[in-house]
Order: structure tokens, then C-alpha cells, then sequence
């Protein structure tokens, strides 16, 4: 076999077994790696019904084919596992190369099941696995437990970690590796705090071979050239924060808990302005050419911190709570990092809860003294602090927006700016429609990155401004693109550098594993894996009422900016809905029918295990 | 924007890295009132030649593909002529927003 290892390994904290499980061929083929691979295995593992936290929840790190290839952008893993956030499938995605090692340990995917009966150390070098004592390990930050397993493993070896927000069980905790990269969203994080599981080490010797090295060779050396060029200029001039001062301009930039679409300090805290006054210096991820990843450091006079700073980290820790204070900004999103806290969920919660603070429906009794009003960066920091130590307010509010909201009700679930439990990016629904169907039917909540439906609103294509019944059409192709982008894994930040995506990254998925791949065959794939991973939600108890906006998108016209006066009414996105589920070829329930299920070759991959 | 018999002043506001690459927020240029997009794009050339290569393509005729104008900050420009009135004004920025 190329371009794979052609197997799993099964790890169980409980009873501290490991077994190697096969891959087929016509499995990896089907399902591709990473996301894909990703949602055939959750399907495999996860009793219908199981607690995200219960030791019955695999959290599953899927490597790709691409991976090892050292393609530009191949360095990369998919972890999924229902998430503790929406109940439903939880899919996130990361570069590092702890995906590397992975690979070269004989694993494309490492399946974790079980509770371990202490803090533990999970090792896996060459296919061996080892559980360590990590009991010294608690406490300490992302890069401190990053930093402290590579000091005791062999040289070579790669970590993925959680930091306090996952060991007290944050609801929306990240696992972190390769010194800041997470796996954010849908609290992965909080899965492996549930198993004990501190931190994973990894190291491989093995490099799995490819069919075609010469051709790959090639490849890869025009895929460098292109992805150097025009195509990614913004990542690699300004990085993803680039898109703050465009929303701002163009109204589609949640501002105070999405109360407005404007903010007066957006200049601020731009990616000109980071550039400009913050840029300390460039990063690469793991075998990447591009380098989107800025290094931003604080430049007053308080203590000096430095640290990633991308768009929705910026957006959800600044605009999201009414901070203009760049400094303010980066020094809140390093914190979460190190903490292991999804940024966007972070702030997210923190603003739902400004708002119910406003309304007079918390108060200092309940915030343990803090004013909790927008634009007050030391009542964001305190109330982060309290949300990684579940202290206080931090308790509430370390369940996320939705749930905070059912404890507090009176209303506050309106605003709790959320889908299927997942906070919202820093796109402004009611300007942006394509964007506002995508955020709703994606399956692991509101998602930009799942269905790239932006793309068309920020193009001629559409009217962003107004809705469509072809909506659905656009939302469906631009999930199953996406879809095959997290599986093979490519960076999204390489997408503009192909000139036949699918026709292309068929012929190098081909050049990889030897297997027969056509551009149609992988657009199918994405159907494929999409439907499972609607699949998965819907034995988990989806519905058709989960396929929604919050209350404030529905019902508030925006006030402000360049689109005052656009709002989106229930039966928009109802019409839009439905053109999606046409479009896939659904019920108009959303459900997917049988004929679907048997063209799309998927009868055998949603056969479920029993609740042990 | 201001009006000279059949051409117009039309304020171009630069973002990400049309910005960076100009060291300005924004540039004016004089167009006529139905030009087509090559014709846009060849005045901001000349008003601002440190685009050419990163933002505008060496024809001096085409954005890259990676940038795109936008009009009055609700409609993209597509193919074709642009229908300019009074106060419009240009946005230039990366047409990919993922991030």
C-alpha cells in the first residue's frame, strides 16, 4: 500500500490495551483521511447516545494521505469526536507535525477511547504505546506541558496537549501542539480533559512510501512555486486579520455581541495596523511555503506578550466585546491559547454574557465584582481567568453560550449567538446570505470554514445582500469542496492556487497511493462524507429545528454601517433551507433518504456499535 | 468624486494588501462615467505604479486574481462596464476572505 499505513490504532485508557485495527483500501478510498476518515471512524466507535465525556466517546486523531508527502501545506491532522458543545459530530482541524510523526508510527488514525484512572501521558513512538504518570503535569499552561513532554521524550518526538480549560473541563477547550496551533472549535479539549489525558507524544521512523516519487517531485515543486505567488499574498503579507478593516467597510463585522455590523475602533485593531505597529515576525506551519501565521507582541507599557494573532481570534476577543485595544487584544488571545481555549468561543460567551450584564440580568454579585460592561479589556481578561478556572462566573460560563443561557433564560437564549451550541465567527449573517445558509446547516454548528459559502457572497456571483433559492445549490458545492480539502488535507489558504481543484488533487492523490482517483470521483467523496457526517447528527438526534440562526439575526434589522436596514426573516432562510436540502437531494425534513444512503456507497459505514 | 464634463474623479479606498503595497488608504483616479474594468484598472496604474505586480496584473489591464473592486461597498465587479454616479466610490481588497 502507498500513501497510507492501512491501519488504525486503538488505544483504551481504561483498560490500557492497544490494538491495531486494518484500514481497507476501499475505505481510505471512499473516505480519503482526515475529516472523512474522520467521520467513517466516529461512526465505528461512538455508540448512538454516548456522553461526549463518558469514556465511551472516541477522540480521534486522523492523519491524511497527503501527509508525509511534504507537498506544501500537507502538515496536517483532523481530531473528531461528538462534541461536548453540540452533542453532534465535532470535527476540527489543525497543522503540526505531530501529524508527521503519526504517520511515520504506522498510524493513520489514533483512536482514544476510555477514561485513564489519572493524568496521563499517552506515548506512541513507533507503534508502541506507552501511559505515563503526568500528575506533574496539571496546571501547567499549553506551552509549559508542550514544553515539559518533549524535555522528557526522546528527541524528535511531537505533542498535542490541553492546557487548564481542558483539565477543568471547559466546554469549548482546545488541544494545542507544535507551540500554539489548535485544534479549536467543538472542545476536542474537553474530550481528552473527560479521558485524563493530558498530553500525547509521538514519534515515528517509518516514512510510508509513496507510488510515484519522481512525479510527486514535480509536483511539488510547482505547487511551492504557485503557492508563493498572488494567490496567498494576503496571508503572507497581513495573515488572516487582513479581513478586519474589509468587514468593518463592507458591514458584515459582528460588533458587540452582534448588535452592530460596525465598530468605531476596527482601524484599531486591523491587520494593516497589526502589521504595521505589532509584527514581530513571520511563521511557518509544518511543511508549509506560505507562512500566513503573524507574530504579534503588545507595545505599551504594560508586560509584554506576544503571540498568533488570525482574524476570528481578533475579532471574536476585540469588535465581539468592544475592544479597540490591539495590545488588549493580543494579550487576551494568548491567553486562551495558553489556557487551551477556542478564541472564538471564548469571546463568543464572554459578549452574550456583556449583553446580559447590560440588561441587568447578571449583576456584580454574580460577575464576583466585575463590571461586565463592552469595551472594558480588564473585565474580558478577569472573566477569561474565571472561565479556564470554572471559577465563579467562569463556571457558567464555561459551558458556552447556549448552555449559560438556559441557566440564566429570561429571554437571554436570543442572543446567546450560537448554532447548534457553537459560537459564530466573525461573519455578520444578515450581510452576508450565502454565509447565513451556511452557518446554518453546517454539522458541527455555526462554521465558516465547513462550507466557505462566503466565497460567493464576497464575489459577483450573488447579491450578498438579498437571498435566493440558489443558495442552496452554492452551499452544498462549497461543503463538498471544503469537505475535501480538511480529508486530503490541504490548507484552505491553497485553494485559489489550483486551476482544476478537483482534477488536480485527483491526479496527485493518485501519484500518492496508486489508487485510481478521477476529479469526479473526489467531488463525490465530498458528498459522501458530508451526508455521513449529517448521518452522524441525525442517529445523535438532529432535527429539523436545529437547522437555525439566533433569534437576534431573525428578528433585528442591522443598525448600522454600509447594509443599516438588512435583516434575514425566518422564512428567508426557511426558503434557503429548502433549496439545500434539494440541492442534496434530501427530504424536506433534511433527512437523507435510503436512495441516497445506497448511491453514495454509505449503507456499511453508518452500521453503529452498541452503548457499552 | 468630482465631475469634468464627461470624466469623473472617483475615490479608490486600498485595503490589506493593495494598502500596504500603495502606503496609502486611498488614491483618486479620473474615469469616465461607463468605463470598463480594464479601464479602471489601468488608471490606478498610473496612480499608483508600486501596485503593478502584487495587486494589478503586469498587462496593467486585469486586478490579479486575488484582488477584486467593489462598488460603493455593496456590489462586486464582475465583467464589463461600470455605471459610475455621483459620490460612488471604489473599494479594491483580496477577494478571498477566509480566515
Amino acid at each position: 500500500m502507498f500513501g497510507y499505513n492501512g491501519k488504525a490504532l486503538v488505544v483504551d485508557l481504561s483498560t490500557r490495551d492497544a490494538w491495531w485495527e486494518p484500514l481497507a483500501e476501499d475505505v481510505l478510498r471512499r473516505f480519503i483521511g482526515g475529516d472523512g476518515l474522520g467521520a467513517y471512524l466516529l461512526h465505528k466507535h461512538c455508540p448512538p447516545g454516548a456522553d461526549p465525556l463518558s469514556p465511551d466517546n472516541p477522540l480521534i486523531f486522523v492523519t491524511s494521505p497527503l501527509v508525509g508527502s511534504r507537498l506544501t501545506t500537507s502538515g496536517k491532522f483532523a481530531v473528531v469526536t461528538k462534541s461536548p458543545l453540540t452533542g453532534f459530530i465535532g470535527d476540527s482541524l489543525s497543522s503540526s507535525f505531530l501529524a508527521n510523526e503519526l504517520k511515520k508510527a504506522g498510524c493513520d488514525a489514533l483512536v482514544i477511547k476510555g477514561r485513564a484512572h489519572g493524568p496521563t501521558l499517552l506515548s506512541v513512538a513507533d507503534g508502541e504505546v506507552e501511559f505515563k504518570d503526568a500528575a506533574d503535569l496539571l496546571g501547567k499552561s499549553t506551552s509549559e506541558t508542550e514544553a515539559a513532554v518533549k524535555a522528557r521524550m526522546p528527541r524528535g518526538t511531537r505533542v498535542a496537549c490541553i492546557g487548564p480549560a481542558g483539565e477543568r473541563l471547559v466546554r469549548f477547550a482546545s488541544i494545542s501542539n507544535d507551540g500554539g496551533r489548535h485544534a479549536g472549535r467543538t472542545g476536542p479539549g474537553m474530550v481528552m480533559g473527560s479521558k485524563n489525558l493530558k498530553a500525547i507524544a509521538v514519534r515515528g521512523n517509518t516514512s510510508v512510501p509513496v507510488a510515484d516519487r519522481d512525479a510527486l517531485r514535480t509536483i511539488g515543486m510547482e505547487l511551492t512555486r504557485r503557492s508563493l505567488g498572488p494567490a496567498t499574498e494576503k496571508y503572507r503579507m497581513l495573515g488572516t486579520v487582513a479581513n478586519m478593516s474589509v468587514f468593518n467597510r463592507l458591514g458584515t463585522l459582528p460588533t458587540r455581541n452582534f448588535r452592530e455590523s460596525t465598530f468605531e475602533a476596527s482601524e484599531q485593531v486591523s491587520g494593516e495596523e497589526f502589521v504595521k505597529s505589532h509584527k514581530v515576525k513571520t511563521a511557518h506551519c509544518a511543511n508549509c511555503t506560505i507562512g500566513c501565521t503573524h507574530i504579534m507582541a503588545t507595545n505599551d507599557d504594560g508586560g509584554k506578550v506576544s503571540g498568533r494573532m488570525e482574524y476570528e481570534s481578533a475579532f471574536a476577543l476585540g469588535p465581539l466585546v468592544g475592544i479597540g485595544d490591539p495590545n488588549a487584544v493580543i494579550r487576551a488571545s494568548r491567553f486562551c491559547d495558553e489556557m487551551g481555549m477556542d478564541t472564538i468561543s471564548s469571546g463568543g460567551t464572554v459578549a452574550w454574557a456583556m449583553e446580559c450584564f447590560d440588561r441587568g440580568l447578571l449583576t456584580k454579585e454574580d460577575t464576583g465584582g466585575v463590571e461586565l460592561r463592552f469595551g472594558d479589556d480588564e473585565a474580558v481578561m478577569a472573566v477569561l481567568e474565571a472561565i479556564a478556572a470554572r471559577d465563579g462566573i467562569g463556571n457558567l460560563l464555561a459551558d458556552g453560550s447556549r448552555m449559560a443561557s438556559e441557566v440564566v433564560g429570561q429571554g437571554s437564549g436570543d442572543w446567546a449567538m450560537q448554532v447548534k451550541g457553537l459560537e459564530m465567527p466573525g461573519y455578520e449573517p444578515r450581510s452576508l446570505k450565502t454565509m447565513a445558509l451556511g452557518l446554518a446547516v453546517s454539522t458541527r454548528g455555526a462554521c465558516h470554514n465547513r462550507s466557505s459559502a462566503y466565497e460567493a457572497d464576497f464575489s459577483s456571483r450573488v447579491d450578498r445582500l438579498k437571498v435566493d433559492d440558489e443558495r442552496g445549490r452554492i452551499t452544498m458545492e462549497g461543503e463538498d469542496f471544503s469537505v475535501v480539502l480538511d480529508s486530503l488535507i490541504w490548507c484552505k489558504f491553497l485553494r485559489k492556487a489550483f486551476d482544476d481543484f478537483y482534477g488536480e488533487s485527483a491526479h496527485i492523490y493518485e501519484r500518492i497511493t496508486g489508487m485510481s482517483m478521477t476529479a469526479g470521483e473526489l467531488k463525490l467523496a465530498g458528498e459522501r462524507i458530508n451526508n455521513l457526517k449529517k448521518l452522524f447528527n441525525i442517529r445523535e438526534g438532529w432535527s429539523r429545528e436545529d437547522d437555525t440562526l439566533p433569534q437576534r439575526v431573525l428578528r433585528e434589522k442591522l443598525e448600522d454601517g454600509i447594509a443599516q436596514g438588512i435583516g434575514l426573516s425566518q422564512s428567508d432562510l426557511d426558503m434557503m433551507i429548502a433549496g439545500y436540502y434539494r440541492a442534496r437531494g434530501w427530504t424536506e425534513d433534511g433527512l437523507v433518504p435510503d436512495s441516497k444512503i445506497e448511491s453514495l456507497d454509505l449503507a456499511d459505514a453508518i452500521a453503529s456499535p452498541a452503548l457499552a | 468624486m468630482t465631475t469634468v464634463g464627461a470624466i469623473i474623479n472617483v475615490r479608490v479606498e486600498l485595503f490589506g494588501v493593495a494598502r500596504l503595497t500603495a502606503g496609502r488608504r486611498e488614491l483618486t483616479v479620473s474615469l469616465p462615467r461607463r468605463p470598463e474594468v480594464a479601464e479602471v484598472v489601468a488608471a490606478l496604474a498610473r496612480a499608483c505604479p508600486d501596485l503593478v505586480g502584487k495587486v494589478i496584473a503586469e498587462d496593467r489591464t486585469r486586478l490579479m486574481q486575488s484582488q477584486i473592486l467593489n462598488l460603493n461597498g455593496t456590489a462586486f465587479v464582475g465583467e464589463g462596464a461600470l455605471k459610475l454616479a455621483h459620490d460612488d466610490h471604489l473599494l479594491l481588497f483580496s477577494s478571498q476572505a477566509g480566515g
